[in-house]
């Protein structure tokens, strides 16, 4: 039963996969115009570009070679070696060389703040489902309509009042630039520096979901006859809110929210963008204003898997963990 | 954003009277009341607003002014006056944001009630198909495809309703799926309705409730994900929206200059609208069920 | 044969938007910045020691191929180095570079040249002609590599200080890439490298004649340090130069402000207010490098009419756009569209008090001759209005709303113009296969004025509508008068024989407008005057002043100075000195 339902898991990611790769092979050869005229015009802004520049450009790119069949199992085959090319922005310079100075800074700002705001959240959430009515769930409406607030607009008068009106942050960016990398004291002090206004926007943003999510499922979970028993017991309110109603709570929410992971991803994509910070969702945007494909797809494509890993361990942690979702799959 | 599962709909009550009393609960609902008063007035605002006003793109020798009499909400660097645009971005605003989400709410219908009502290898196919599309994440999948399909608010349309609908999808089939072996549905089946039957006459009705929340935060998406896609510059630039507004003034660094008034009130209007759709949807489900009062959770 | 110049994209790297748009008009970010290592955060520059300058955006990947079409900047003209410097401010100026003169022959199709003595790689192997002759070879062998398209025929070097090439045709309208843009390689580290992986090697380590080495390349900055033993003595000034990359627009500014850049070329909003009310050390360079056009297609539809596009300029109210969209820092250009000051040298002096013809009764006047009755919804023949469509780029703002003026304008004209406003693909597309009633874009790059008119007006690179260029010529312009008259130009590099055919092209230009000019494309480059001196300047254009141009941002790089320190402790004659300024 279970190696059956992980079987079922995982044909469902792998189908979810193979669709996002083939939709990231198709969408290119749908582009108007062509890569080495781009190029070309690109080019064209540092000094003038000659008939035989065209020519070189197009052998250079060892475009469209062999049927489409042909382009699509080649394709999959670099795939599998994780080679996603050379990026035209860089050329020659990997794709994969581009995209490995990106990843720290969006696991390490995105990964802390996403932790900070499932804590936050979860404690909150607790609360306010333990006291329903109370002052905190009162709130909880209020954390919905933020959700209408388009973000980027809040985080920049954010950033606009932060660093101009107050001077209480650093401008935008991931550290200051005129730095150097490495492990100084200086470029450590101001990574971190500029990390702290992105990361409140990222908690501010995603933990009213958080909150909800849990204070709902301790709402449910305290209708449930066990956490009855236990208050008719007499344990102390605490144990009670926290060893049995918390504690069974937390997993359906934490399962629950595994589905809005794009939603964080795509709120990180954005605040990377409007604070300039040099992750991937900025590289993102910068391969978009540079026509850049290799680098935008090999970009989506990793987004994309990064999900759909996430989404399979927690399936695969839920379906140990709570045998009744086994039988409820589909 | 998108999704408020009403899972637990009301049971079919399908005389016109209570029909008619729902209504006027649902009027007393204060929470709706305010909610549709807001979005009649940015609708309205949006119909009519134009007729009144200039070219939105008319440029005069006032660069930058503040608010004053001649310009309510100031101009922008090049001397445009930003109420109109404001006015006349509402109507594009609006228009993306109803359309999109009317595709999105139709191929969710088809897909979740076909589904579920269906089964069988059917369902299989379509659910597999919307739960991919709900794993996919949307947004770095929007800005791929919109970075190769070029700017055009078509596009844009569809680039939205197609990662907007696969999370009511689901929902729909959830609720067909329980509507489907309700006696009413099996007696109508006795009886040999055809399906369309079936589905136009004795489901769809009663996923009503359902649709609609579904379409108003449908709508919420759809705007704010095209509000971030003409930030990014990704949709068309010559379509007035209150997206584009904010695009050129951030280009032009409207906020750092303090130029506030070409900045804030496209992104409040946003806030606002967004506000008003929730509190519609909250009302609507007050009034169809109370118990969702205390028991609202996400999908 | 040409040099043909498309939009202006981002320049390399990672522009954002607003980038895009400052480089739609062509630029990109430069600017030295003085804070070394040891300093306190203060900023406080060392001068004589690093100048910090800023040429991109986004990340730095450590690529110095200069086969890559964009590799780092200092690729061009701060490590490897051409034969001459053609200054790309002052068309006709020529100094030596690696070589010290050069002669032609045979009609253009011998070239000889004298190469400088006592040259070094950085590897401390003498630069011989043996290397130049190697640098045209690759050319020869390899189609792809020959990135000019030269007629090659033979490469000989009689000598270790003589190079002679010969041509299977005249080279003339070659010279410039030739001598000024092709950068001499190492024989002894490029032949170890297969023909075919050429264009694929990062050439992280790059052994060149430039005054520079590597130091380093990490996350978004980069440092070079001089040499000691460049061959031209006493050059360069600074000890190091370090290159910073911001992550974006604000960063940017932020940082010039502060005045820890030295030598910048980004786009600053408002850039009295926002940079040189900031400082008075702060001067600002704006040589433009290209010129902005409506282009329209010359070859079919209603602008094939010379009438109509001479109607639509009347129309235009150029002195405004450049005031609200460019703060006025985009002056309107000239009827003839002659890039200055850099093409001075070929004015045809009756022209220099040209001026465009505008105003409503011109419009009038132009489009009753095309045939077009003036009627209350606007201009109408056989019973159709007056239209257009204008395609421009979605992502440059500047240009978006330059199109919205436009729009305008000819609306009060009784013209009508819808916008077009597409992704860049689309919109390379658009203009290669002619495919266009009106282009926004502008042309421009190059230090010869005739690949400049070549590139807008030689009817042999236009191919037919549908067919696509990338060469230039976008609107299928064609007049055999210019064509005649670019062919005698190419035919001989004698200025004074050139000049009367530079004459005849401004004069058809004005007559038949084939492209309607709108302004000199803005290109600010910012200089922070506390820490540098001695940079190009409107008075002393000894080179384009951008660190981004290919080579002239090398040409300048060695030949900026470290302002002198406020202090007056300073002996005078240290400039590049080592020692920490406290």
């Amino acid at each position: 039963m279970r190696v059956r339902h992980l079987l079922r898991k995982l044909g469902f990611y792998a189908v979810a996969a193979w669709i996002a790769v083939t939709l990231n092979f198709v969408l290119p050869r749908l582009i108007p115009g062509d890569p080495v005229q781009l190029m070309m015009s690109r080019m064209a802004a540092s000094g003038p570009v000659t008939e035989g520049q065209e020519k070189a450009m197009a052998a250079m790119l060892g475009l469209g070679h062999g049927n489409l069949l042909q382009q699509y199992g080649d394709y999959l085959s670099s795939l599998a070696r994780l080679d996603f090319g050379l990026s035209t922005t860089y050329y020659p310079a990997k794709v994969s060389d581009v995209v490995a100075h990106a990843v720290p800074w969006t696991i390490v700002l995105v990964g802390l703040a996403t932790l900070l705001s499932v804590a936050l959240g979860i404690t909150l959430g607790t609360l306010a489902g333990w006291r329903r009515g109370g002052r905190l769930d009162a709130l909880v409406p209020s954390a919905t309509f933020l959700a209408a607030v388009p973000y980027f607009w809040a985080a920049l008068i954010l950033l606009y009042l932060c660093t101009q009106v107050w001077a209480l942050a650093p401008s935008s960016g991931g550290y200051d630039e005129t730095y150097t990398i490495g492990l100084n004291t200086r470029f450590v002090v101001s990574a971190v520096q500029h990390g702290v206004l992105p990361a409140i926007t990222i908690v501010v943003a995603s933990v009213g979901g958080w909150m909800l999510g849990m204070r709902n499922m301790m709402v449910s979970t305290l209708a449930e006859d066990y956490v009855i028993a236990a208050e008719a017991k007499g344990l102390r309110p605490r144990t009670v809110m926290v060893r049995y109603a918390a504690r069974n709570a937390v997993l359906p929410s934490v399962a629950g929210f595994a589905i809005t992971l794009g939603f964080i991803v795509s709120g990180s994509l954005v605040m990377e963008i409007v604070f300039s910070y040099p992750g991937m969702g900025y590289t993102l945007l910068q391969a978009v204003t540079n026509n850049d494909y290799p680098l935008m797809q090999a970009i989506f494509l990793m987004i994309t898997f990064a999900v759909l890993v996430a989404n399979f361990l927690v399936d695969l942690l839920y379906s140990f963990v709570d045998p009744r979702t086994r039988e409820a799959t589909s | 954003m998108t999704a408020t599962a009403t899972a637990l709909a009301a049971p079919p009550d399908d005389t016109a009277a209570a029909r008619g009393g729902r209504l006027r609960a649902a009027l007393r609902s204060g929470r709706l009341r305010a909610g549709l008063g807001i979005v009649a007035v940015l609708a309205l605002t949006a119909a009519l607003g134009p007729l009144f006003l200039g070219d939105p793109d008319a440029v005069s020798q006032d660069l930058s002014q503040a608010p004053s009499a001649a310009h309510w909400l100031g101009t922008t660097q090049t001397g445009q006056d930003v109420f109109t645009q404001f006015v006349v971005a509402a109507r594009g605003t609006l228009l993306i944001g109803a359309t999109s989400a009317l595709i999105a709410t139709a191929v969710s219908a088809v897909v979740g009630i076909g589904g579920g009502f269906l089964g069988g290898l059917t369902d299989e196919a379509l659910s597999l198909l919307s739960n991919i599309f709900l794993v996919i994440p949307g947004l770095p999948l929007v800005i791929v495809v919109a970075a190769y399909v070029g700017a055009g608010t078509g596009a844009t349309i569809l680039v939205i309703a197609l990662t907007t609908w696969a999370a009511s999808a689901r929902v729909l089939r959830a609720q067909t799926l329980s509507l489907r072996t309700r006696d009413y549905v099996l007696a109508a089946r006795l009886y040999g309705e055809s399906r369309r039957r079936i589905v136009l006459v004795e489901i769809l009705p009663n996923e009503l409730a359902i649709i609609v929340s579904q379409f108003i935060f449908a709508v919420i998406f759809a705007v704010l994900t095209q509000a971030a896609l003409a930030f990014l510059g990704l949709d068309d630039p010559s379509n007035l929206t209150w997206g584009t507004m904010l695009y050129f003034a951030q280009n032009a660094d409207a906020l750092t200059g303090g130029a506030w008034w070409w900045f804030i009130p496209p992104g409040l209007a946003i806030a606002v609208l967004g506000a008003a759709l929730s509190l519609i949807s909250f009302g609507l489900d007050e009034v169809l069920d109370p118990r969702l009062r205390a028991r609202r959770r996400r999908p | 044969m040409s040099s043909s110049t498309p939009p202006p994209p981002p320049q390399q790297a990672h522009p954002t938007r607003r980038t895009v748009l400052a480089s739609a008009a062509g630029l990109v970010l430069a600017g030295p910045l003085a804070a070394a290592c040891g300093g306190a955060d203060s900023g406080a520059p060392e001068p004589g020691g690093t100048l910090v300058v800023n040429a991109t955006q986004g990340q730095l990947v450590r690529n110095f191929n200069p086969f890559a079409p964009q590799p780092l900047h200092p690729t061009h003209g701060l490590l490897y180095e051409p034969l001459f410097h053609f200054n790309a401010a002052k068309a006709g100026e020529v100094h030596h570079w690696l070589g010290t003169g050069y002669t032609w022959a045979d009609g253009g199709r011998k070239l000889t040249v004298a190469l400088r003595r006592g040259v070094k790689w950085s590897d401390g192997k003498p630069f011989t002609a043996e290397d130049a002759a190697y640098t045209f070879q690759i050319a020869k062998d390899n189609k792809e590599l020959n990135q000019y398209a030269y007629p090659l025929d033979t490469i000989t070097a009689p000598d270790d200080h003589t190079l002679v090439l010969t041509f299977t045709e005249s080279a003339y309208t070659k010279e410039y890439f030739l001598l000024g843009k092709s950068k001499m390689l190492p024989k002894h580290i490029w032949a170890k490298i297969p023909d075919a992986k050429k264009k694929t090697e990062t050439n992280p380590d790059p052994v060149a004649t430039g005054p520079w080495k590597v130091k380093f390349v990490k996350g978004t900055t980069m440092e070079l340090t001089a040499r000691d033993d460049y061959y031209v003595p006493g050059l360069p000034h600074f000890k190091t130069i370090r290159y910073v990359s911001f992550s974006g627009n604000n960063a940017f500014l932020a940082q010039v402000a502060k005045g820890r850049i030295d030598w910048a070329g980004g786009f600053i909003p408002d850039i009295k207010k926002n940079y040189l009310d900031k400082d008075p050390g702060f001067a600002l360079v704006d040589v433009p490098m290209s010129v902005a056009f409506l282009v329209p297609c010359a070859a079919r539809g209603v602008t094939a009419d010379v009438n109509v596009r001479k109607a639509i300029s009347a129309a235009l109210d150029r002195a405004f756009m450049s005031k609200s969209v460019y703060g006025g820092y985009a002056p309107p250009t000239n009827p003839m569209a002659l890039l200055l000051p850099n093409f001075h040298n070929v004015l045809d002096p009756t022209l220099k008090d040209a001026t465009f013809e505008t105003g409503r009764a011109a419009v009038a006047k132009h489009l009753r001759a095309a045939g077009y009755t003036r009627s209350s919804g606007g201009w109408t023949k056989d019973g159709r209005k007056l239209s257009l469509s204008l395609t421009l780029v979605s992502g440059w703002t500047d240009y978006v709303s330059v199109g919205q003026m436009v729009e305008q304008q000819l609306k009060k004209a009784g013209i009508g113009l819808e916008i077009k406003a597409v992704s860049v693909a689309q919109f390379t597309d658009a203009q290669a296969t002619g495919r266009f009633e009106l282009l926004l874009s502008n042309y421009g790059y190059t230090p010869d004025p005739r690949a400049y008119y070549d590139q807008l007006l030689n009817s042999a690179i236009a191919p037919a509508i549908g067919k696509s260029t990338n060469v230039g010529n976008y609107g299928r312009y064609h007049n055999p008068t210019v064509d005649k008259a670019l062919a005698a130009i190419a035919a001989t590099t004698d200025l004074a024989r050139q000049k009367p055919h530079y004459a005849t092209i401004q004069r058809e230009f004005i007559r038949d407008m084939p492209l309607i000019p709108l302004f000199e494309q803005q290109n600010e480059i910012e200089f922070n005057g506390n820490h540098v001196t001695g940079y190009p300047t409107r008075q002393n254009l000894y080179a384009g002043p951008a660190i981004w141009l290919d080579p002239d941002g090398g040409w300048v790089a060695a030949r900026i100075r470290p302002a002198k320190p406020a202090a007056p402790a300073k002996p005078a004659k240290s400039a590049p000195s080592a020692k920490p300024a406290e």
